[in-house]
């Protein structure tokens, strides 16, 4: 039985590099495909504690962040399509408009 | 004595028809005679109390309700009905209702008709209000009422820039006095423990003479500020700006009277004090010289008249400083009649010249308005002091009680009266004689005046006439309110107090009698003076003016300081004006800079640049890329999870 700590490891692990994709990479496709490297490093983290406290709780928000994810994902590409469609363009740097 | 409330309460309540009514259903000819009927019920009834107190000498003091408590002292509404307040009033309210049927007619087809008779009834009840008063509380209410009514008449026409000036003008430098006077009653209060009149007066032997003199010298710096007198006088001209049955009334006849009446009235307080009595006489003795010197070179005609009235006023504060209240108020009589009369004959001319005020460019109108003319004669040598009118008999009456008392006084009273026939007759000629020197346009329109104007003249000089011989009538009929002996509301004690108070008029004899002092003027030397002076004023005035023998403008090159000085009347407003209101404008222009531009706007302003200043700095922060945000979050949530494991 692997003890629970390398499963932590393993989710800490994906979280840093969902983090590092958000941050580093500038196609919006790579950032959405990012932050579900994130919500699944979450979900690792949960079954993992869930195993460990014997509790399906756990299991249970599992359940529901993948479906939440799976909406998040179909909106985030309609958003991307949508502004694609505006500015011809997927690159992060080129779409800021918010520069204080 | 119940019926005396109408008096006051009369023109108020036409004050208040008018004013609710006066636009929408009176509007000209109704509103005038409603303020018309309201103080000729207050004149016939204080005719009636005024006889009554007459007969019998009584005094009545009625308390009508009650205004105000002030620990245990209660502040009423009341009446005191003496022979002084009753002469007042009747004053008051005769000459009003004279001068309110000559406005009917001076106002006519003026756009605000109204309003100006709902300000004039008002005037009349503030007046009565004071007049009528038996303590110092009501007095100051309407002292401070009449104050108002008197702005709001001289800034009638409002949207004339000068007349809104002197309406602030006066409304001012009223307050400058008023704020002593206001002062004076809070003396009296934390002296007396009252305001009434009658226990003040049984109270002034216990009190020394110190607090008394400061008292009476905060009431009389309230009086100078109301009766126009030197320092405080340069409103009064200004105040010419107002329509001319406003002038007449307000600043000639009762307005500024009241401070004349005021000392009168607390006639205990000023005798008990030697130096209260010499400010007043010296006041009054400076004003009547300077005013009259003033009026010689002016050629506005009503303010001639103006500087005139100055200088009578003047003339009855020196008396009642001379110790002959008496005399005083008796000249406030006779000025009330006949330069309300002068007021009017010049409204009159007024009217036929189409508001023409410059006498320079007048000149044989008389034979166009006979009535007016001749009227205006009657007034004029009444204020010369030519027998028989009333003027002779009340202004030389002081001028020989100040040779008794006080030779400085006398000298500069007696110069006075010389000025006074001067510049007087000086008007006359160039108004209503000399050459002609109207423009051709106006003469055309050349008229006597309707007869609502002209029978208040010819009833005011008939007035001035027959006054004058009335002289010991009155004389004895103020006894109950200005001889201590005869003050039947005085103690003992008090009487003999104020009796002592004013032994420096205890050797002067005056005979009461008109026909006795007439003779007495014609037989003995000081007489014959004095009669000289003011027919050698009027004939100089004739011979320069009429005859043309000498060439005025001559005259004043020849004496140029001495001319300037009295064109720029002594430099008095120049003078204020580099002193108050400059100084108050660099005053206010420091406090501006200090107040404004630096403490507030430094604290508004200060706030908008810190913001400027720390957005700036933040504004960096905003790089508006996703992955900086990100990154911003995620050391913003390292520092928040590093210091939850720390402080844990």
């Amino acid at each position: 039985m692997v003890p629970y700590e390398y499963y932590l490891v393993l989710s800490g692990l994906l979280m840093v590099l969902g983090f590092v994709g958000v941050i580093v990479r500038k196609n919006i496709i790579a950032l959405l495909i990012s932050t579900e490297l994130m919500l699944n490093s979450v979900n690792i983290a949960f079954v993992a504690f869930d195993m460990k406290l014997n509790d399906v709780a756990g299991q249970v928000f599992v359940f529901f962040i993948l479906t939440i994810a799976a909406a998040e994902a179909a909106i985030g590409l309609g958003l991307i399509m949508a502004i694609y469609r505006m500015k011809k363009d997927v690159d992060v740097t080129k779409i800021a408009e918010l520069k204080g | 004595m119940e019926y005396l409330w109408i008096i006051p309460f009369s023109p108020l309540i036409a004050f208040v028809i008018i004013g609710l009514f006066g636009y929408k259903f009176l509007r000209e000819p109704l509103s005038g005679i409603v303020a018309v009927i309201g103080v000729a019920i207050s004149a016939i009834a204080s005719i009636i109390g005024f006889i009554d107190v007459a007969k019998t000498g009584n005094y009545y003091n009625l308390k009508l309700f009650n205004w105000m408590t002030i620990g245990d002292y209660n502040i009423a509404v009341s009446i005191l009905w003496d022979p002084l307040s009753a002469l007042m009033t009747c004053v008051v309210t005769c000459v009003s209702t004279f001068i309110f049927i000559f406005a009917t007619g001076y106002m006519k087809g003026d756009e605000s008709y109204p309003r100006f008779f709902a300000y004039l009834s008002l005037f009349v009840f503030m007046m009565l209000m004071l007049t009528l008063s038996d303590n110092l509380v009501q007095l100051f209410f309407g002292w401070e009422g009449v104050g108002l009514a008197s702005y709001l008449l001289i800034g009638f026409w409002h949207y004339k820039k000068s007349a809104a000036n002197a309406a602030m003008e006066s409304f001012v430098v009223n307050r400058v006095g008023d704020w002593l006077f206001l002062l004076g009653i809070l003396l009296a209060f934390v002296t007396f423990g009252t305001l009434d009149y009658i226990q003040i007066f049984n109270k002034v032997p216990g009190v020394s003479v110190g607090i008394i003199t400061a008292i009476a010298l905060l009431l009389f710096g309230g009086a100078v500020g109301k009766s126009a007198q030197i320092p405080l006088h340069i409103w009064l001209p200004n105040a010419m700006e107002g329509p001319t049955p406003v002038s007449a009334l307000i600043h000639a006849a009762t307005m500024v009277a009241a401070g004349v009446y005021m000392v009168a009235r607390l006639m205990p307080v000023f005798a008990a004090s030697e130096v209260a009595l010499n400010t007043v006489m010296f006041i009054g003795t400076m004003s009547a010289f300077i005013a009259a010197t003033m009026g010689l070179v002016q050629n506005d005609i009503k303010r001639i008249i103006a500087y005139s009235t100055l200088s009578q006023l003047g003339y009855m504060f020196a008396a009642e400083g001379l110790g002959l209240f008496g005399e005083g108020m008796f000249h406030l009589t006779s000025h009330a009649v006949f330069k309300a009369l002068l007021f009017l004959g010049s409204g009159s001319v007024l009217i036929a010249l189409h508001h023409l005020l410059d006498i320079q460019k007048m000149g044989q109108i008389g034979r166009a308005m006979p009535i007016t003319m001749g009227t205006f004669l009657i007034g004029s040598l009444a204020l010369a002091g030519i027998p028989p009118f009333v003027g002779f008999f009340s202004k030389d009456s002081i001028i020989e009680g100040a040779f008794e008392v006080n030779k400085f006084v006398f000298m500069l009273l007696w110069a006075g009266a010389f000025l006074t026939a001067f510049y007087i007759f000086r008007l006359f000629f160039l108004t209503f004689f000399s050459t002609d020197r109207l423009d051709p346009h106006l003469r055309e329109h050349l008229h006597e005046s309707p007869p609502n104007m002209t029978i208040p003249l010819i009833v005011l000089a008939s007035a001035t006439v027959i006054l004058g011989f009335f002289k010991e009538f009155f004389l004895n009929f103020l006894k109950p309110s200005l001889e201590p002996h005869s003050m039947k509301f005085l103690s003992e004690e008090a009487k003999i107090f104020v009796f002592e108070g004013l032994s420096r008029s205890h050797n002067v004899e005056i005979e009461a009698n008109a026909f006795h002092f007439l003779g007495h003027s014609l037989s003995s030397f000081l007489g014959i003076v004095l009669l000289a002076t003011a027919l050698a004023g009027i004939f100089t005035a004739y011979v320069i003016y009429q005859l043309r023998k000498v060439d005025p403008v001559k005259i004043g090159e020849m004496f140029q300081p001495l001319y300037k000085l009295f064109y720029n009347r002594w430099y008095f407003d120049y003078i204020y004006y580099a002193i108050f209101v400059y100084g108050y404008y660099k005053l206010s222009k420091v406090l501006w800079f200090v107040g404004d531009k630096i403490v507030i706007d430094g604290i508004v302003d200060g706030s908008a640049k810190v913001s400027i200043f720390s957005g700036d700095i933040f504004r960096k922060t905003q790089i508006g890329r996703i992955s900086g945000y990100v990154l911003q979050m995620l050391i913003g949530t390292a520092i928040f999870l590093a210091l939850f494991l720390i402080i844990r």
